[in-house]
């Protein structure tokens, strides 16, 4: 892709979480379960939600190789999301719920991020069992989400 | 044999009524039941078919639909929410939305004007906020039953 990317993600940036289930997607909503913590198959139990960094036209070069991943599935797209607006989430009652966005580049990807969250004090991984506060986080990202981009 | 219905509204005129009726000749036995309100059940209406097809089409999808980690839609909480949504009255779900879950659970998804909500539903407990103003309820773990749903539905609507 050839775009250098700092390593600190700016409060200004957009970044995008890649929607690969159509499921995700229904009566004109995001589902806030879109955003999760996954389990790769090389068996890392991620500690981040992850997204990409950019803007749209980058996005749309790096994720047209994106391939669906389940057979006979299609892609659907991917969700714009306002790192100051990530950042800002609070959760009530007791706001007890931290969020950011690192970056974590690859080879493959230099501008791969993460949503990290940590509650009371401790980081939500895909292994975290369900709780409240993680739907409320999960639905507050699903509403600050300012576009839909379809591939 | 033939039967005779009587309603009352009164319960306290059913030990005379019942006991003027036994001395009748022809009478065979006299029981008391309670009228189950037609209001109580719900009919299958249009709200509930698009939740029922949502929900046939969410139990379509396999392990893997949203990447290796991801789960089919357990059986059980499928039969169990398929039964539940036809015993809920149409105006209480308005607003809700069913989407996957990638363990392999249901999740309702809830916005309006001043309030947003979620329930995840496992086999066996379901999980859930509500958040009306600054106000918040939620439960990490209450049993899936009707009337727990509902419930949650009502705090929702109320």
């Amino acid at each position: 892709m050839g775009e250098e990317f700092s390593e600190i993600v700016s409060s200004e940036e957009n970044v995008a979480r890649i929607i690969f289930s159509p499921s995700f997607i229904f009566g004109g909503r995001v589902s806030p379960t879109a955003f999760r913590w996954e389990i790769l198959p090389s068996g890392t139990v991620e500690d981040y939600i992850s997204v990409l960094r950019g803007n749209t036209s980058k996005l749309d070069a790096a994720t047209r190789f994106f391939k669906a991943r389940n057979k006979g599935d299609s892609r659907y797209g991917y969700a714009l999301l306002n790192v100051s607006d990530i950042r800002n989430i609070k959760i009530l009652p007791n706001n007890n719920v931290s969020v950011d966005v690192k970056s974590y580049p690859s080879k493959t990807f230099p501008f791969h991020a993460g949503i990290i969250a940590d509650i009371d004090g401790k980081r939500v991984t895909a292994v975290t069992d369900i709780t409240p506060e993680i739907m409320m986080l999960q639905k507050r990202l699903a509403m600050i989400c300012s576009e839909i981009v379809k591939f | 044999m033939r039967k005779l219905v009587v309603t009352i509204n009164d319960s306290a005129v059913m030990p005379r009524l019942k006991s003027a009726i036994r001395q009748l000749n022809g009478v065979e036995r006299v029981v008391a039941m309670r009228e189950v309100s037609l209001r109580s059940v719900p009919k299958v209406g249009k709200t509930h078919q698009i939740f029922l097809q949502r929900i046939d089409s969410l139990s379509q999808l396999s392990d893997g639909w949203d990447g290796n980690d991801s789960k089919a839609i357990d059986s059980e909480c499928i039969k169990k929410i398929r039964h539940i949504i036809t015993k809920i009255d149409e105006s209480l779900l308005k607003g809700w939305v069913l989407f996957p879950e990638s363990h392999g659970y249901l999740y309702f998804d809830y916005t309006g004007a001043n309030s947003i909500a979620g329930i995840t539903l496992t086999p066996n407990k379901m999980v859930y906020f509500v958040q009306k103003g600054d106000c918040v309820q939620k439960n990490d773990g209450v049993k899936l039953t009707s009337a727990n749903f509902i419930s949650v539905l009502e705090q929702v609507n109320g």
